[in-house]
């Protein structure tokens, strides 16, 4: 391993090239203009000495090895100072160190040319790919050039091994097929064949038997099919599947469309024709799809009409003094119905249906065994008298139950009798029982899960002689109020949760009934009850709480997710023929049945626009979504770019309304705000007019739109001097930053009721003035290149004025103010800081001086900050207390910053230098180099930030080196899982 | 866009569009024509000029001292050393230079014959060497770790380098025939000094070694480098017979040395070592090649470009020539006509890209494109002679000298 970089050069302005020889000879790379970086290979396959060789074509489009030369040969392809295009070839003499002018050179290709694709021997030689022709060439001075449809291509795939077939993406995703004909070894021409329309692919690699993946920046990436007919509309391409792709993410807005008090991420995503608006959700979400008004519900069962029926049929509802029973009729309406053999005049504790085609009721007072068919009972078992059931708990041939005093009573059901099996005295009071089955049987369990008062221990009992096998305790003094056994990817685990909403989860061997691997997590505060349910055919686990919780198993690991419900008391999978793999949910006062989403934790929508969008808004008052947007459209010779204002429903995402714009106008800024004086609701859209021939635009407008009836209203527009970058809503005015300057408009009547914007005043003093965002009287402006400037607005002189500004030259990407002191930026070499307003300096130079506190490599670019949250916040919890900041980047990365409090801070700060040691980077690259602030100018180490996913991946340490970490840290595990999951909690 | 090309554009953009600034305005406190600025290299904040009436000023260049009409910003001196100074220098300041870690140095040369090192707080002089001559030129390298050396050139023939560290001149370069004016460190190689003699020539010296190391050659062309493809035996044969004009013996001695400066730890000046290996010659054992000049006329100023690859220089010729630094070849690219001041030594600038060259032209300053020649614009404003311009990346303003009449 080692650094190629070099101290001094001037990056590539077109990308880093890196390549290797085709003969392992050595690796080249092109970081720095003017220089060709040579990494040369020894016989054993080591690398030696890296070197440079000084390549005389500064502005260098693409370079790649030949294939078929006896010594290595780079082909360059380059522009020169007169922007016309050349190749040119050059041997590495490695011995010398330097270049050897190559076999051939080709001198004025197309203007456009930009990709080189060098071909396998036997033929050898260079495609090179240009916007209006295609272009082969070789050592033997073969020229052979196609013309083609105009075109950019960006990615290229070979489909043959020889090299006589290749795939071509252009940049509006049409993959075309190229084919080298050939007559002994020689090229004789080249023939282009159109296949369809893709993503815009950003790399192409054929898999096999007309497979393609289709990688894409742009869009969803895609797996496809090549047919060797063509479907009715000509396209050979068939989509076989798509990966989902949020990149680049240009702009986002946080909004909670339904009304949860959870946020969700509308983003704008997506270049060229694969724009599109994704909704980004935390969580797993409930479709409902009928509820009903009951109060005081205790407990929920469903069951069968038969116990081979693939449908649920009843629903049980059980009260403080009664039991209701519900069942879907012939028109899937849910009818409230009566099972005479069950009691309906006392609250049920379990039901369930049983082999034999019975049904078993658990009350207070007695088990009973009915009949499904005739619903008559069958069978019963008393409570001995002065004793009453407690808990019980029963799978297809068992039943479980306990009654006061610590009595445990075990029943089988034989030949459609209850049999008292096992009575067993216990210490303590039981609090939970569970019998689910996770052996081989699905009908008969062979261990018994018990929850215990007292001693607060949860154990395992064998069946059907009930002997204890373990026992673990639990600590505390907060009582186990719900244990499940289960089976999740063929692994068992023992589910234990407490009355606070700490839940423990064990690996349970099915066999033995060891416990191993104990964790414990927090789902809520309140009591949690443990449900299997399954969805698509997989089992999970339903938690029920003040925070319901979904519990799956992914490679293995059980995983955590919130559902997007405020409180669930209880919850019984209810999969009837009408309503499939449906939830029936016992709320505060209501019951729901609704189906689930797919269980992972985010979950994305996807609004395909055809077109860019570049600014997004929401207006929660005219429930809708405004955004900016913008299209290329082709036409034989004229590109052309038209670019509108569109309006959408908040909820369906239909389109609702468009307002376009003039042209070579385009929108740069977009806000929903109100004014002083006036109660509406407007939208505002800041618009720049991108004339050709200028460097910098010198008009702009600002547009305030009303909804009105579902349709945009222009109410007002004024014209500014440049490009209005960015708009902020500013003490019932309107703030905007034009070109260098920040401007204060008012919102005036006229007497006859119209609205007119007034300039009030303005402050100079910027390069370009990107980004505005306001607090109070407070401005904080992000500069195209120098860093951030904090402002204030003052009322009585009515005017803006400079506080202070960081020194540094950043060249901003985004800011945000986390508070009224701290804000925070990305700047273009994907580093973020944080700078901190000096108001109690003791001298005026200090005073005018942001302060940077912060410094980290996030390795991204960052576009957007937005405050809010992912996640639902439960206002009585401290994290819910802390201020967090989404992001939103090119690749298409939503990130989270969370201000932490102090001591928190220094506990993961010493929490993450621990864990750097124990857990090794992606190729044993140091992440402290990584995370060091890095731009042109500094190099210096991150500081006051922390990376949030190498402490949560603490968590996916085995549990011997999650002990070696807290013996290092000098604090139990338990403890730092339990300070990570409340960290994971932020997202 | 990638963000580099998108940067790259809107710095090229900006560097075009250039012009002189209206709404910023540096109060001058000098009495004679401007000859230095410098902007520090730390924080892109304060402007250093030195002028010809012995005096050195400092400016802050974020913060105005004052508003005009409300928005120009009126720039005073925030420290000045003139004649009145107990330490001040008697004749012309010819050169004025930050230390390049920090603001808290600057270092002046004069005709005086004076080099003078300033602790900037306090205004006093810490240090200063007395040169055998009228001293046209300091420089200091900007990316030296291992040594803090004050590279000063003279009207005496050799080149002093006066060290901070011990207040003593630890090395003397002899090499060229006539008074030095201008000096310019590599930025690739802390070791790499060049200067330009008002003898025509340039000379590059390492200072580890003896002598000089490469003369700059305007009849050696960049055409034409490469030895062309043939059979790589007879392709090496060749090659030695082409450059067999002096001591084929040096050849290994020169490889040694490549070797040992490389097992130096020098990995950042592999295109220098390359330099070596190109010119095989010790030029400074050969008479012939001890002549070969790069001006006709006095070398009146040199910049590298911020990449360490090419040099400008300028010659009483009227003259701006572009060096490949690694070949050590003329580039050919032939600058627009230009008439420049002969007497004084110039400072030039050069954008970061390096795509603009700024040079003074009488009473103008010019604005060439590197790799073509042409005259991208001429910036007019000063009423008499341009002695030195600079340009600052970081803010993208171009600070041109002034010279009262």
């Amino acid at each position: 391993m080692g650094d190629v970089s070099d101290r001094i050069g001037r990056p590539t302005d077109n990308g880093q090239i890196g390549i290797i020889d085709p003969d392992c000879r050595l690796i080249g790379l092109h970081l720095y203009d003017g220089l060709f970086k040579v990494i040369p290979f020894d016989n054993k396959g080591q690398l030696k000495e890296a070197f440079n060789i000084r390549l005389e074509e500064l502005q260098v489009l693409d370079i790649k090895f030949l294939y078929g030369c006896v010594r290595p040969t780079i082909v360059v392809l380059y522009q020169d100072n007169k922007d016309a295009r050349h190749v040119k070839t050059y041997e590495v003499a490695l011995k010398e160190k330097d270049f050897v002018e190559g076999p051939w050179s080709q001198n004025n290709l197309d203007n456009g040319a930009g990709l080189l694709i060098p071909v396998p021997a036997p033929l050898g030689g260079v495609i090179i790919i240009g916007e209006e022709t295609i272009v082969y060439c070789n050592a033997n001075s073969t020229f052979k050039a196609i013309p083609i449809k105009q075109s950019i291509t960006r990615a290229y795939g070979r489909v043959d091994p020889d090299g006589s077939r290749y795939l071509l993406g252009d940049n509006a995703g049409i993959l075309h097929l190229l084919v080298l004909t050939q007559e002994r070894e020689r090229v004789t021409g080249l023939k282009i064949e159109h296949l369809g329309e893709t993503s815009v692919a950003s790399s192409i690699s054929y898999l096999d038997n007309g497979v393609v993946y289709v990688g894409s920046r742009f869009g969803d990436s895609q797996l496809v099919k090549l047919n060797l007919q063509p479907d009715a509309t000509g396209s050979f391409v068939e989509i076989l599947e798509r990966y989902v792709n949020l990149g680049p993410i240009v702009d986002f807005c946080v909004v909670d469309l339904d009304r949860q008090g959870q946020g969700q991420v509308v983003t704008c995503s997506g270049a060229f024709k694969d724009g599109s608006i994704r909704v980004v959700r935390n969580g797993i979400g409930i479709n409902e799809q009928a509820s009903v008004e009951l109060q005081g519900i205790k407990g929920l069962w469903s069951l069968k009409s038969s116990f081979s029926d693939l449908y649920d049929m009843y629903l049980v509802v059980s009260f403080i003094s009664e039991t209701r029973f519900l069942a879907m009729n012939m028109e899937d309406e849910l009818e409230e119905i009566e099972i005479e053999g069950f009691d309906a005049q006392i609250q049920t504790l379990f039901c369930q249906n049983a082999i034999n085609d019975m049904l078993i009721q658990v009350t207070a007072n007695s088990v009973r065994l009915v009949s499904c068919t005739s619903r008559e009972l069958v069978d019963q078992w008393n409570a001995p008298e002065g004793f009453s059931v407690n808990v019980a708990s029963a799978n297809a041939s068992q039943v479980l139950l306990a009654t006061g005093g610590g009595h445990l009573v075990y029943l089988e059901i034989r030949d459609a009798k209850l049999v008292e099996v096992k009575h067993a005295q216990l210490e303590h009071e039981i609090s939970c029982v569970d019998l689910n089955p996770v052996g081989e049987n699905p009908q008969y369990s062979s261990l018994a899960a018990i929850g215990m008062w007292t001693d607060i221990s949860v154990s395992i009992f064998s069946l059907p002689d009930l002997e204890l096998i373990r026992k673990e305790n639990l600590g505390g003094e907060i009582v186990p109020r719900s244990v499940l056994m289960c089976t999740l990817e063929g692994i068992s685990y023992l589910l234990c949760a407490l009355g606070d909403g700490h839940l423990f989860s064990f690996l349970l061997n099915a066999s033995t009934g060891e416990l191993t691997d104990r964790k414990k997590v927090s789902l809520g505060t309140q009591p949690i009850s443990l449900r299997t349910f399954s969805s698509k055919g997989t089992t999970h686990v339903f938690a029920s709480s003040d925070r319901p919780t979904v519990i799956y198993s992914s490679n293995k690991k059980l995983l955590y997710s919130n559902v997007n419900l405020k409180e669930v008391n209880h919850m019984c999978p209810f999969n009837t023929a009408a309503f499939p793999d449906s939830l029936a949910i016992a709320k505060e006062g209501e019951l729901s049945i609704g189906t689930i989403d797919d269980i992972q934790k985010l979950h994305i929508r996807t609004i395909p626009l055809n077109e860019q969008a570049r600014r997004i808004c929401h207006q929660e008052q005219s429930r809708t979504l405004a955004f900016c947007s913008f299209k290329y459209t082709q036409n034989s010779m004229e590109e052309s770019e038209a670019h509108f204002i569109r309006l959408m429903d908040h909820q369906t995402f239909e389109f609702l309304s468009t307002h376009p714009l003039d042209q070579y106008e385009c929108g740069c800024s977009m806000i929903s705000c109100s004014f002083s004086d006036d109660n509406n609701f407007y939208y505002c859209v800041g618009t720049a007019y991108v004339l050709p021939e200028e460097n910098e635009p010198t008009k702009g407008r600002i547009l305030v739109f009303a909804v009105e009836d579902g349709r945009l209203q222009l109410i007002v527009e004024k014209e500014t001097k440049g490009a209005v970058y960015s708009l902020n809503a500013f003490n019932g005015k309107l703030l905007a930053a034009i070109n260098q300057k920040i401007q204060l408009y008012k919102w005036m009547t006229r007497e006859d009721g119209s609205h007119e914007l007034q300039s009030e005043c303005g402050h100079h003093g910027h390069i370009l003035a990107l980004y505005t965002q306001t607090r109070g009287d407070f401005i904080v402006v992000g500069d195209l290149m120098k860093s951030i400037s904090l402002l204030v607005y003052k009322h009585e002189e009515s005017a803006i004025e400079e506080l202070a500004r960081d020194y540094n030259a950043n060249w901003m990407t985004a800011v945000e103010m986390i508070d009224d002191d701290i804000y925070v930026g990305a700047e273009n070499s994907y580093n973020l800081f944080t700078v901190r307003k000096n108001s109690d300096a003791a001298t005026d130079e200090e005073r005018g001086r942001l302060e940077v506190v912060g410094e980290y490599h996030l390795g991204e670019f960052v576009n957007r900050f937005r405050h809010g949250s992912l996640v639902m916040r439960l206002p009585d919890s401290e994290m819910g207390q802390i201020p967090t900041v989404i992001f939103g980047t090119i690749n298409g990365v939503i990130g989270i910053i969370a201000s932490l409090p102090h001591d928190h801070y220094v506990f993961l700060e010493k929490l993450q230098t621990t864990l750097v040691k124990f857990i090794k980077g992606v190729g044993s690259l140091s992440h402290e180099q990584w995370r060091s602030f890095h731009n042109d100018k500094k190099t210096s180490e991150a500081r006051n930030f922390l990376d949030g996913d190498l402490i949560e991946s603490f968590l996916d340490l085995n549990r011997s080196k999650m002990e070696e970490v807290a013996k290092a840290m000098a604090v139990p595990v338990e403890e730092l899982s339990k300070r990570v999951e409340e960290l994971m909690r932020l997202h | 866009m990638r963000a580099r090309r998108f940067e790259a554009l809107a710095r090229s953009r900006r560097a075009a569009s250039l012009a002189l600034s209206n709404r910023k305005e540096i109060a001058t406190p000098h009495l004679g024509a401007v000859n230095s600025l410098q902007v520090d290299l730390t924080e892109g904040r304060y402007l250093l000029s030195g002028a010809s009436d012995g005096s050195a000023a400092v400016f802050d260049l974020k913060d105005a001292t004052e508003y005009e009409a409300g928005f120009i910003a009126k720039h005073r001196s925030i420290l000045l050393v003139d004649r009145q100074h107990q330490h001040g220098h008697k004749f012309t300041v010819s050169k004025a230079i930050w230390y390049p870690v920090d603001t808290g140095l600057f270092v002046t040369a004069s005709f005086d014959n004076y080099v003078k090192v300033w602790d900037t707080n306090s205004t006093q002089v810490v240090m200063d060497f007395k040169m055998p001559g009228k001293v046209y030129s300091a420089a200091m390298s900007p990316i030296a770790t291992t040594h803090m050396l004050i590279a000063t050139g003279s009207a005496d023939v050799q080149v002093r380098l006066c060290d901070i560290a011990s207040g003593a001149f630890t090395h003397t370069l002899s090499g060229h025939h006539d008074g030095i004016m201008s000096l310019e460190w590599s930025t690739s190689s802390e070791w790499i000094l060049m200067s330009g003699g008002c003898d025509g020539a340039i000379r590059f010296w390492d200072i580890r070694r003896a002598g000089c190391f490469l003369i700059l050659d305007q009849l050696r062309s960049q055409l034409g480098r490469r030895p062309p493809i043939i059979d790589s035996t007879t392709d090496n044969h060749q090659k030695n017979l082409g450059r067999s004009s002096s001591s084929k013996s040096y050849s290994v001695q020169q490889r040694t040395g490549n070797h040992k400066k490389q097992s130096k730890g020098l990995r950042k000046s592999l295109t220098m070592v390359r330099g070596h290996t190109q010119q095989k010659v010790h030029p400074g054992m050969s008479s012939s090649q001890n002549r070969k000049t790069a001006h006709y006329g006095a070398v009146t100023g040199l910049r590298t470009t911020t990449d360490g690859m090419h040099l400008l220089s300028s010659g009483s010729d009227s003259r701006l020539r572009l060096w490949d630094i690694d070949s050590g070849c003329n580039t050919l690219v032939n600058f627009e006509a230009m008439r420049l001041q002969t007497s004084k030594p110039l400072q030039l600038a050069v954008t970061d890209d390096p795509s603009l060259v700024f040079i003074p032209c009488m009473s103008s300053i010019k604005a060439y494109n590197t790799w073509s020649g042409t005259t991208f614009q001429t910036f007019r404003g000063h009423y008499d002679h341009v002695n030195c311009c600079y340009y600052n990346s970081q803010d993208q303003v171009s600070f041109p000298s002034i010279v009262l009449c």
